[in-house]
């Protein structure tokens, strides 16, 4: 029997890894994704009964960044279980073929898999001049994007440079380079971005479009509610010092050294929508904040094109109304609304089923 | 392969992975989520799970709750995937379940309610599983009698 033929349960079990552990999966998966731990034993038995999914992974103009933080999900164990899940059929920095051999894998995964596969895609696409300024095996990145996406199932477009066109599209972009949502346009498209993206939301994405047979809930730009729908700030432990009006006015004042508010020394976290503030970095080690650095906002778009890293959002540059607005809007109720919108998202994945 | 097997040790001294924030109100709204969910177990509704990470608590929040909650008759540990740890708090059929993940870093935190927390329980498929494998013992005993 081929791989292709056992459903994921069966193939665990070959491997003896016991429906406890894949429970324990399960139970992460879902705790990073807010879905309601209730939902766990029927996430996982729905997960036991689906095939391995064909993924092909194309990168185009990137730095390698996104799949080094992607192969670093949950350690060791619990990763390696994502990769029973999957048949990564294509990824220039993880396969053997090399060359001729491996546009033919591309190829023959494509025909095998046609209208079933899921492209991931790291990197922007360069569309100026026809896109000449990135090519592989002799096609650019435009024609190559075209022919995978024509038989995807979905695409998820990993990091700010797929998502947005990222540092390949700073000014003055000279590629003319852009995100995937910008030529693609009649398939469904998941933004995953961050400078790097958090390896937890790639193992809840695939996980989740495994169970449930679809990609997440998404917002505005595309990004799954479940890891996006909140700012940085709205869950930021150093929340109570910016409601109590203390302030780090420099990196070595008693400010700082007593871990108050980073928010007048730059920090992005108000209008930042990303999910370091719980997960955190390194396998829950710490992240930026905790180290006392402001958030740079890596996964909104163009952030490197709005001055400088350590102005406060009340300086303006970052579409200044907004900024001001969100930081100076309802202080004391911010802890409350987190947990009103987590019970939201919740809700919204298990059907307005209370947990 | 575990990263127990790469010969590299982090000396991390472990109150710097703390992070330094005050408490919040988050506690006492999780305590009254938790009133809730006892009361309707005990008249016989369904487990409930209450998800920490994602809540915005700070590790000061977290002793605080701990330390409210107590400790209780049951505690146990469980080797799949990395380890997992349970213990009963102070209430009975409240449960305290933390899962670490192969490098003992925690993965996800979760309070229970319910009689018996859910990753205790052997799955169907793996008691058929042991059905099958356990008559080898039979030829096993024969073997050492010989």
């Amino acid at each position: 029997m081929k791989d292709q033929d056992l459903t994921l349960g069966e193939e665990l079990r070959r491997q003896g890894i016991s429906r406890r552990s894949f429970l324990k999966f399960c139970a992460a998966v879902a705790s990073s994704m807010a879905i309601p731990a209730s939902m766990v034993p029927a996430m996982a038995e729905s997960l036991a009964q689906a095939r391995r999914q064909s993924v092909i992974w194309m990168s185009y103009q990137e730095c390698t960044a996104c799949i080094e933080s992607l192969t670093r999900s949950y350690t060791p164990t619990l990763e390696s279980m994502l990769f029973n899940f999957i048949s990564l059929d294509y990824q220039h920095a993880l396969q053997a073929a090399a060359g001729r051999q491996a546009e033919e894998a591309l190829h023959q995964a494509m025909e095998d898999n046609w209208g079933e596969y899921l492209v991931i895609v790291d990197g922007s696409i360069p569309v100026k001049d026809n896109g000449v300024y990135s090519t592989v095996d002799g096609h650019t990145n435009l024609e190559s994007i075209k022919e995978v996406a024509e038989g995807a199932a979905a695409i998820i477009a990993i990091g700010t440079c797929a998502s947005f066109g990222g540092v390949g599209a700073a000014q003055p972009n000279p590629t003319g380079a852009v995100g995937v949502d910008e030529i693609i346009t009649d398939k469904p498209i998941l933004n995953v971005p961050g400078c790097p993206p958090m390896p937890e939301v790639m193992t809840g994405v695939l996980t989740s479009f495994l169970s449930f047979g679809r990609l997440p809930d998404v917002d505005s730009k595309k990004r799954p509610l479940a890891f996006f729908g909140e700012t940085i700030h709205d869950r930021c432990y150093r929340r109570p010092y910016y409601d109590q009006g203390k302030y780090a006015k420099s990196f070595d004042d008693e400010g700082a050294r007593n871990g108050w508010c980073l928010y007048e020394l730059g920090c992005k976290g108000p209008i930042t929508h990303n999910a370091c503030a719980t997960l955190k970095w390194n396998q829950g080690t710490s992240w930026p904040v905790q180290s006392g650095h402001g958030c740079i906002g890596c996964s909104e778009p163009d952030f490197w094109d709005k001055d400088s890293f350590y102005k406060p959002l009340s300086a303006g540059q970052w579409g200044s109304a907004e900024g001001i607005a969100i930081a100076a809007a309802a202080g004391a109720a911010a802890g409350v609304a987190a947990a009103v919108v987590s019970r939201k998202n919740q809700d919204k994945l298990s059907g307005g089923k209370k947990s | 392969m575990s990263l127990q097997d790469i010969p590299v040790h982090i000396d991390l001294d472990p109150a710097l992975t703390k992070d330094d924030g005050v408490n919040t109100a988050m506690v006492m709204a999780l305590l009254q989520e938790i009133s809730t969910h006892l009361r309707s177990v005990a008249e016989g509704g369904e487990r409930q799970v209450v998800e920490l990470g994602n809540l915005p608590l700070s590790d000061a929040d977290i002793e605080l709750l701990d330390s409210k909650l107590g400790r209780g008759e049951v505690s146990a540990t469980i080797t799949a995937s990395g380890p997992s740890e349970i213990h009963e708090t102070a209430f009975p059929g409240l449960w305290w379940v933390k899962y670490f993940n192969d490098a003992e870093s925690l993965v996800s935190q979760q309070l229970e309610i319910g009689p018996v927390p859910m990753i205790l329980e052997a799955h169907p498929v793996d008691i058929e599983d042991s059905a099958e494998r356990f008559p080898d013992l039979f030829g096993s005993l024969e073997t050492t009698q010989q």
